[in-house]
Parts: structure tokens; C-alpha cells; sequence
């Protein structure tokens, strides 16, 4: 295998040098702070999705809930309203019943002024 | 450096080992051994089964118009336990459920935790009392049934209980395809009745039952029962039956019988009215029964349709003389007479021809002696004793229809038998249920089994017309149509069966076109104040069957051969 065109030594990372003991040495404090700051910078994209999300989830569920609610109440009046139409169409069935019944029929039929037949008359056949 | 109370800690942790493992114990004991009746005691506390009825199934006639339905309503209950003030609650229910206030007061303090205080109530009604808020006071779902023609076909139909279950005729026999199944709902509650939020709430949905189409036509049934009514008042009878059988299915068209009652109000009514007494009621069909002895000596052979006999106005059998019912000379006379003039002497000469046990024999075949098959609840089979126990003079009674006992049913059953060419059919009700989609699912026919041959049937049938034609039977002469029947009368045994009474059944019995029968009728009248059956009967069986041909747009047909006549084989 060819060798890049750089050294071996130049790929292998460079230890930083030892901190001289004379050198002067920043605060803790300062320190801190740096870094703190660059991890703060580094995290608002993270909490504002994640606070996004929340909202956005919290959101969803809400009206998710709130459709189910609604369906709900729709499903409970749909099912009242269909007992309700159940128990009239019964009610009407029994009604219909009744008016058709040949007693009923035929009270109508006096009412109407038609009177019974004495004797039925048959068209056609032999005469006795 | 003092040493630790190791001796005082091992008592201490002794002591706190014994405590906890005497509660654990516990614990296992209350949990393991007796959990399941913990768990059942607590359950009875706050799980409430409720029962949801199952629809009942309709009842059709045989043109799909409802003659028994179910209609959603309440029953009104109490829990005393729960009532605050039984007066007060009292006299603000007392109106509304038509109740006295006295009676609702003695449920309402009833040492009871369940007491009932009306049943069926109209929906309105129910909701009402549940505006009130009452304490202590809810409803329960309970169908009502309801007979949408009150009185018509009642005795047929029958009725049903306060639990909704059948209790008498068809609403009886038909309970287990009627009544479905019920369902249950289980729910959680609190000690205030009111379901406990994410607690144990399961439904099993009733199962409703299935619709029955009938054989019966309602506008037939009602015109049987209107002419039967008109015809006891204007004979003065106590009551009667009218029963109308298509003869090629077995189908009873219509089975009237009076006096009757109103389904919806069966508690008010009497329990003899509710008899379907065409089924359950046995009589002595008198000269209606001679028909058997033609036909059993005509498929015996023991005598030709041309043939004459001798016949005088009485003749004595055993120890006993049996008369005309109107003296005549002696004369000679066919089969065809004797049937016609309806004549005890000579269907007594033809059955001597006949022996003992063939003639028990045909009056078995024709259904004598056994229940009919229709199945109706409570149907006799009548009387018919062992051959071996016939008397000398059974030969003389039972071809001319006395000592014996039948029901309606079953004598138009043996007129249904000679109208369909001899081969008989057991009657029928129902026709089948109501399928998925409405499509009626008919049952199986019923079964069928020849009893005589086409030719004795013909022979029979023109010997029945002829008795409409010239003999018996006049009145029941329809203009047009051909008419095969014979009368009947029979005096009423007494109730010790010790001898007869001076009361009398008349009977009609015949079918139409003579040649191609549509409608086999029998018209029977108890007690008339005319006794004899053709001038009784006859007039009840012309109107009926009258209506029932012009409702079925029969055709009128030809003229039947009245017998001698040279039958083709």
C-alpha cells in the first residue's frame, strides 16, 4: 500500500503541550462560563423542538380527545334518537295492526255507508 | 468498648419475625383460602345483574299481517329500603300508574328491598315517574305483547304471562323458537345505585325471537267468527266451533271457537272461553261419522255402490232397538241413500258387513283414537275404546257415530281425508318462520298416509254431494258450487256417562267444489235449540265456506258424479 504523500507522525494527532507550571492559569469561574455558554447555545434548537413537540403532541391529544368526545355525544344522541324512531315505528306498527284488523275494517266500511252483501253473486259456472 | 445487647436484638427481631409472619399468615388465609368468598361477598355489594329481555317474536298469519306483537315497556319497582316518604311518594305515583294510593303505600313500607308496583307500563308513562326523581323508584325494560285483533283467533293464538313467557296455545307450544334469549348487563355500583367510573360494566345483548307465519288467513278466521257468533244467537246455543282446512296442505285456514275472549285482557276472562275447544274438546260426532263406515265398507268390498239393501225404520242389535230419526216403510235404498238420508238402520247393516276389528281398524286410519299431530297444548285424542272392549251393541253406536268421542279437529280431518282422494295429512298451524331478509322458511310438510283408495274417496265424495243435493243437507247448497258434506246430531252424554242428556250437538261437515276441493269446513253448534244439524249447521257451514271460496277466487267447478256410476280405475 502507498504511503500518502504526508508523514506517518504528521496524521497522529498532536498531544497538547504540557501546561508549563509558569504559565498563567484563566479563573475557574471564566472557565465554567465559556463552556456553559457553548452547551446553552447548542441546546435551544433541542428545547425548542422538544417544546415544539410537547405542544404539538399535547395538541393533537387534546383535539383528539375532543373529536372522541364529540363522536361520543353524536353516538349517544344517534342511538337515542334511533330507540326513540325504534319505539314509534312499534308503536305505529301495532297502530297499522289494529286499523287493519277485519273488525276494524268493516266498522270503517258501515261508517263509509257500505252494507254487507246477503247473498254472494258468482259470475260464471253452471247453474244448479 | 461494651459489647453490643446481641441477645436483646435477636429477641427484638425474633418477636418482630413472629408478628409479621403472623400477619402474613393472616394475610394468606384472607387472600388465598377465602379470597373467592371475599371476593363474592364484596361483589354482591356493589355488582348489579341486570336482565335484558329478549323481544318476543311476532306471530303472521299466512299473508304476513301481524297478529301477535311485542311493544317496548316498563315495570315500575320500588326499593323501600331507599324510600324517604312512602305517602308522599304514593300520592305523586298513584295518579299516574292508576293505582290507589293505599296499595302503592303498602309496597312502598314492604319489609323488602324489591317490590313491584306496575308491570307493563306505557313508555310515556315510565318516563314520567323517572322526572319525578323519587328516591327509591326505577323501571326495568319489560315487553309487553299485544294482540292487535283482541278477540280474533285468541283461543288459537293464546297468550303470554306477566314474565313474558307463553302460556297458553300457540304463544305455548312455539315458547322456544318465540321467546329468544335473554341478555344480562353487569355494572358496578355504589352504595347510591350509580355506576362506579371505570368499574366492571359487561353486556351480553338479548337474542330476539323468531317470527312465526301461521296457516291461518285472518279475514276467513274473522268471517268464521263472526258467522259462528250470528249463528249461536239465532239457534240459541251455548257456544260451538268452526274449523276451515285447506284438504292438499293440511293448513287450517281458520278455527274459530266461541264464546271467546280478548287476548289482551285474558285475566279478565273466563277459562272456559279460553279453550281452543276445536282442538281440545272431545264430542260424539253422531251421523257426521258415517262417512268412515261407507268408505271402510266400500274399501272392504263388502258392498257395491249399486247395490240395494232392505233397509226398515229400526233394528235391534244386542239387547237394544235402534230407530230412524223419522219412521218410514221399509224400502230398498243404495249406499248413496243411506248416506243421503243420513240412515242409522242402513249404515248399521253395511258396518254388520263389515267385522269388528276392520271397522276399528278405519277409525283409527282416519286419526280416531289419537292426537291429531297438529301439537296444539292440551289436544285430546278423544275416545276410542279397545276393540276388546267393544259391547255387543258397539257394531250399532259406532258406525253411527255414538260411544265414541272425537274433536272437531279431528272429524274435519276425515272430511280433509276423503277431499284429498284418501290420503290423509296431519293438520297444521304454523307454516314456517321468518329467515334472515324476511323470507319465510316453510317446515317440513306434514306427513301424509293413505287411508283408502282414490276410488272409495270418489265414491264417498259423490255420495256426500248427493246428500247436499237431495238429501240432508239442502241448506248448505252454495249457488254454483258443487257441495260435498253430511249433517250430523248427536245427544250430549251426561257428565257421570251414565246414559244421554236431552241436549244435542248439530253438525255440518263438508267441503267445496265437490269435484276439486278447495276448503274442507266443519260448523258444529252446542245445544241449539233446532236440533238437528241441517237445519242448525248447514246455514253456519254455507255463509263460511260461501265467504271462503270468493276470498280464495276458487272457481266453481264441475258437478261430481253422484255414485252407482261406473268408477274408473
Amino acid at each position: 500500500m502507498a504511503l500518502p504523500a504526508r508523514r506517518a507522525h504528521e496524521l497522529v494527532p498532536s498531544r497538547p503541550a504540557p501546561r508549563s507550571p509558569l504559565a498563567p492559569v484563566p479563573p475557574r469561574g471564566e472557565r465554567r462560563y465559556r463552556r456553559r455558554g457553548r452547551s446553552r447555545a447548542r441546546r435551544v434548537p433541542f428545547l425548542l423542538f422538544s417544546a415544539l413537540l410537547v405542544v404539538g403532541v399535547l395538541l393533537i391529544l387534546t383535539t383528539a380527545q375532543a373529536l372522541v368526545a364529540q363522536d361520543a355525544f353524536r353516538l349517544s344522541k344517534l342511538t337515542t334518537t334511533a330507540d326513540r324512531i325504534r319505539i314509534e315505528n312499534d308503536v305505529l306498527r301495532l297502530q297499522v295492526a289494529e286499523l287493519s284488523t277485519p273488525d276494524r275494517v268493516a266498522e270503517a266500511a258501515r261508517a263509509a255507508g257500505l252494507v254487507r252483501y246477503r247473498e254472494l253473486v258468482v259470475l260464471g259456472g253452471r247453474d244448479r | 468498648m461494651p459489647r453490643p445487647p446481641s441477645g436483646r436484638l435477636v429477641a427484638l427481631f425474633g418477636t418482630l419475625a413472629l408478628a409479621l409472619g403472623g400477619v402474613g399468615a393472616r394475610l394468606v388465609l384472607l387472600q388465598v383460602r377465602d379470597g373467592r368468598a371475599y371476593d363474592s361477598l364484596a361483589a354482591d355489594q356493589r355488582v348489579r345483574r341486570i336482565a335484558l329481555p329478549a323481544e318476543r317474536g311476532t306471530l303472521y298469519d299466512r299473508s304476513m299481517h301481524e297478529l301477535a306483537l311485542s311493544l317496548p315497556a316498563k315495570a315500575i319497582y320500588a326499593d323501600p329500603a331507599l324510600v324517604v316518604d312512602a305517602e308522599v311518594t304514593a300520592s305523586r305515583l298513584a295518579p299516574l300508574l292508576d293505582i290507589p294510593q293505599a296499595r302503592l303505600v303498602r309496597a312502598l313500607t314492604a319489609p323488602s328491598r324489591f317490590e313491584y308496583l306496575a308491570r307493563r307500563v306505557d313508555l310515556d308513562v315510565a318516563a314520567r315517574i323517572e322526572d319525578l326523581g323519587l328516591l327509591g323508584i326505577s323501571s326495568l325494560d319489560e315487553p309487553t305483547r299485544r294482540y292487535p285483533g283482541g278477540r280474533l283467533a285468541a283461543q288459537v293464538l293464546g297468550f303470554v304471562g306477566l314474565d313474558g313467557s307463553g302460556l297458553a296455545g300457540l304463544e305455548l307450544q312455539y315458547e322456544d323458537i318465540l321467546a329468544g334469549r335473554s341478555g344480562e348487563m353487569v355494572v358496578e355500583q355504589d352504595p347510591d345505585g350509580l355506576p362506579i367510573p371505570q368499574g366492571l360494566r359487561r353486556t351480553v345483548r338479548p337474542r330476539r325471537g323468531r317470527d312465526l307465519v301461521l296457516t291461518l288467513d285472518k279475514d276467513i278466521q274473522f268471517q268464521a267468527e263472526r258467522a259462528l257468533a250470528d249463528a249461536i244467537r239465532r239457534n240459541g246455543a251455548i257456544g260451538g266451533t268452526v274449523i276451515v282446512l285447506d284438504p292438499e296442505t293440511g293448513d287450517v285456514l281458520a278455527m274459530a271457537t266461541e264464546p271467546g275472549f280478548d287476548a289482551n285482557e285474558f285475566g279478565s276472562a273466563r277459562p272456559e272461553a279460553t279453550r281452543n275447544r276445536g282442538v281440545t274438546d272431545a264430542y260424539e260426532p253422531g251421523s257426521v261419522n258415517k262417512v268412515i263406515t261407507a268408505a271402510a265398507a266400500l274399501e272392504e268390498g263388502v258392498i257395491t255402490p249399486g247395490e240395494r239393501m232392505v233397509v226398515p225404520d229400526r233394528i235391534q242389535v244386542a239387547d237394544r232397538v235402534f230407530h230412524e230419526s223419522h219412521p218410514h216403510p221399509t224400502m230398498a235404498m243404495t249406499l248413496t241413500d243411506v248416506i243421503a238420508q243420513s240412515s242409522n238402520v242402513g249404515t248399521i247393516m253395511t258396518a254388520d258387513r263389515l267385522d269388528s276389528g276392520p271397522l276399528d281398524a278405519y277409525l283409527r286410519a282416519f286419526g280416531f283414537g289419537r292426537e291429531t299431530g297438529i301439537g296444539f297444548p292440551g289436544e285430546s285424542d278423544g275416545i276410542l275404546m279397545a276393540v276388546e272392549d267393544w259391547w255387543g251393541t258397539s257394531m250399532a253406536t259406532i258406525p253411527i257415530g255414538q260411544g265414541i268421542a272425537v274433536t272437531p279437529l279431528q272429524m274435519a280431518s276425515v272430511y280433509a281425508t276423503i277431499a284429498s282422494g284418501g290420503v290423509r295429512m296431519a293438520p297444521r298451524l304454523v307454516r314456517g318462520t321468518v329467515g334472515p331478509g324476511g323470507t319465510v322458511v316453510e317446515l317440513p310438510p306434514p306427513a301424509r298416509e293413505r287411508v283408502v283408495s282414490p276410488r272409495t274417496a270418489r265414491l264417498v265424495t259423490g255420495m256426500l254431494a248427493h246428500a247436499v243435493d237431495a238429501g240432508t243437507g239442502r241448506d248448505a247448497q252454495l249457488p254454483r258450487y258443487w257441495v260435498a258434506g253430511k249433517t250430523g246430531t248427536a245427544r250430549k252424554p251426561l257428565e257421570d256417562a251414565r246414559g244421554y242428556s236431552d241436549q244435542y250437538v248439530a253438525s255440518f261437515i263438508g267441503f267445496a267444489p265437490a269435484r276439486d276441493p278447495a276448503v274442507v269446513v266443519a260448523a258444529i253448534l252446542d245445544e241449539p235449540d233446532t236440533v238437528y244439524g241441517g237445519v242448525a249447521s248447514a246455514p253456519l257451514f254455507r255463509e263460511v265456506t260461501q265467504f271462503a271460496l270468493a276470498h280464495l277466487r276458487v272457481s266453481t267447478g264441475e258437478r261430481p258424479r253422484i255414485p252407482p256410476f261406473v268408477v274408473e280405475e
